[in-house]
This record gives structure tokens, sequence and C-alpha cells, in this order.
């Protein structure tokens, strides 16, 4: 069965780099939910995000020829996306990147259990551009804090203060939408 | 990172990889439509580099032409240079009806090529082209011919074969006058040929 799939995953790559029109609509529909998913976390607007996913498609399909098989196909298309969305944020709003906080607060913050159910998109879009753009590449993308800063044009200090204060702006959120339901359960 | 997974960061991440979020509008028969007009871009800005491949193509050859059209003046120079030699020479030549002319004109002739060899292209050309012109001259105007063959004694009179000539007037449907008298004037030594061409022999010992 696995062999069946790797041969399917294989040949749809080879239609795809032929420009099979009929390739490409499977893989947007085998992809497009993900990958919107994806562009969400990044851009709160819906309609904007759709719009940076129609980009991302037309580059994959366009430059497929320069995915040499090194590594997973899904996981090179995810980084269009991503850099779509990162494109987008940069060309459309104005990020303002703030002071560096000093080393030794920098630390693990104590974390206190998470016992509620909530939603993660409420949260991501309520941080600042800056915030959420490297919060979402170091926790959802695993990009390191150099790779941060070389996509971002930023210094490695910046993208640590960056991610400091997304953690401490997400951790206020959620603690007062926990509390509101607290309240609202009482 | 840390990698407990009560913390935010870990639920967010969670939340966001396990989720698909449908599009609300078709975005494929856009994405479709984007493609389409991507290659048609290609398509046009291929036909702009044979628009432009055309433009240099034409560019390149007026400007050969141009240039070469500039050259032929500059050639041409040399022989203005030498006009007023010519306009010499044609003066003199005007007067070729004697044959002490002519042989002032070779004895010119010897003279211009005993020049160094500096001049002598300078030189050489007008003389060569005085010629040229003097030619057709000679032939148009039938009356000196005429004159000039009564007046040139028999010895130095060089007898031709008329075949050429014949040819040609059989083409112009012409005859030349000067032959014709010189045929009326010698009867007795035109003979036929095989080929059918009238050949005088003129004895040029004889007065």
């Amino acid at each position: 069965m696995k062999l069946l799939f790797n041969n399917k995953k294989e040949d749809l790559l080879s239609r795809l780099k032929k420009q099979d029109p009929a390739a490409q609509r499977i893989f947007y529909d085998q992809s497009v939910k993900k990958f919107l998913s994806v562009a969400k976390s990044y851009i709160s607007d819906i309609y904007q995000a759709e719009d940076c996913l129609i980009k991302a498609f037309c580059k994959i399909f366009k430059h497929i020829e320069s995915f040499r098989g090194e590594g997973n196909f899904e996981g090179w298309a995810r980084k269009i996306v991503v850099n779509e969305c990162l494109n987008f944020i940069k060309s459309h709003k104005t990020v303002f990147y703030l002071d560096d906080v000093h080393a030794s607060v920098l630390e693990e913050i104590h974390e206190e259990q998470i016992v509620f159910d909530f939603n993660a998109q409420e949260l991501l879009d309520q941080l600042p551009d800056a915030y959420r753009m490297v919060f979402n590449l170091y926790v959802i993308e695993e990009y390191s804090h150099q790779e941060i800063a070389d996509k971002l044009n930023i210094s490695t200090a910046v993208s640590k203060t960056q991610l400091f204060r997304a953690k401490e702006k997400l951790r206020k959120i959620y603690f007062q939408q926990q509390k509101k339901l607290k309240n609202e359960h009482l | 990172m840390n990698t407990s997974k009560n913390n935010i960061e870990y639920q967010i991440k969670k939340q966001i990889q396990e989720r698909e979020i449908a599009p609300s509008r078709d975005l494929w028969s856009e994405i479709e439509s984007q493609s389409q007009n991507g290659n048609t871009a290609q398509t046009k800005r291929v036909n702009w580099f044979l628009v432009a491949a055309c433009l240099v193509l034409t560019l390149s050859l007026g400007a050969v032409l141009f240039f070469d059209q500039d050259s032929k003046p500059n050639v041409q120079v040399a022989d203005t240079y030498n006009k007023e030699v010519l306009k010499e020479n044609s003066a003199k030549t005007d007067k070729i009806n004697s044959p002490e002319i002519i042989l002032q004109n070779q004895e010119k002739y010897v003279e211009l090529k005993n020049i160094p060899s500096q001049l002598k292209p300078t030189t050489e050309t007008p003389e060569t082209t005085a010629e040229k012109k003097e030619l057709p001259i000679i032939k148009e105007n039938s009356k000196e011919i005429a004159a000039q063959i009564s007046q040139i004694p028999a010895e130095k009179i060089l007898a031709k074969a008329d075949s050429v000539q014949t040819q040609q007037v059989k083409k112009k449907r012409y005859v030349d006058p000067s032959t014709l008298l010189f045929s009326v004037e010698h009867k007795e030594v035109i003979e036929k040929t095989k080929g059918g061409s009238n050949v005088a022999t003129i004895d040029l010992n004889t007065k």
C-alpha cells in the first residue's frame, strides 16, 4: 500500500512538472485547505489570505521545475505559501519591530497548565504583524532565529525579542479569555 | 523551545496543523486564469523579442546601405581632384580632328606615364576615363568621324573586321554612316567571307 501511495505521488509530481492541468487540479484539491490554514495563521483577513494562496499556487506550478526532489514536495510548496504571505505583509503593511529586550528577560517563562480549550486563530489575530510572523515562523514552521532573521531582514536579537513579546502577549490574551469564560460559567 | 504539551505555543501549533479551512470562493478558476495570462504574457514577450530583432536587422541594413552610399562619393573625390586635368583633356579632345593632336595626346600620355608613382593613380584614372568618354563621342559624331577618316592618311588607317559592328548594327537596325562612306569609297577592297561578313583588306603601303 505504501509503495503504491509513493508511486502515485511520484506520478503526480512528474505530471505536475509536465504542466498537466489535471494533475494541477488534483494537487490543488489535495492541498488547498491545508495551505489556506497556513496562510490564515499569517494573514487574519480570509480574502487576503486567499489572494496570497492564488499567487502561491501559480508560483508552485510555474517553478515546479526548480524542485529537485530533495525532501518533501508538500513541504517545498508550503514554504512558497509562507513566503508569499510574508511578502504580502511586507508590501501591504508597515511592520514595526520593537527594541531589544535584555537577554536576562528572555528566559523561558514558567508555563501554567492550559486547562480550557481555546481558538488559536483568535489569539493569533490579536497579535501585531511583527509578533505573529516571528511566532509562526519559530513555533509552527520551526525555523531557527538565524533563518527568521535572514527571511525578515532583521537581527537574531530582534527575532528573539519579537518571539518573547509574542508569547507574552498571547499569554495575556489567553488568561483574559479564561477569565471571561470562568465568569460566564459562574 | 518548551515542548510541554500544555503550553500555549504547542496548543496553537497543534490546532493550526490539524485544521483545514475551505476557501470562501472558487480559487481554482482564478489560478487557471492567472496561469493562462502568464503563458500569454510569455508569448507576448517572445513577439516583442522578434519585433526588436527585426528592427535591429532593418537598422543595421539601413546603416550598411547608408555608409555604402557615403563611401562612393569619397571615391569620386579623387575624380573631382582630376577634373581640372579632365577639363584640359576634354577641351583638347574636342579638337581631335587632326593627326597632330592625336600625336600630341600620345606624347602627353607618355609624359604622364613618366610622372612619379605617387601621382600615378591620379593621373592614370583621368586618362582612362577620358579615353572611355572619348569613344562613344567619336562613334556618335559621324560627321567628325567621316572628316577624320578623310584627313587621316591611308597609312594610319587600321582596317578592322566589321563583324562586331555589323552585329550591333543588325541589332540596332541602324547603318553607321562612317562605314557606309568607307564601303562606298573602297568598294574594290571589300570581300565577303564564308561567315557572310564583309572584310576590307587594305594595303597600307600603297598610297
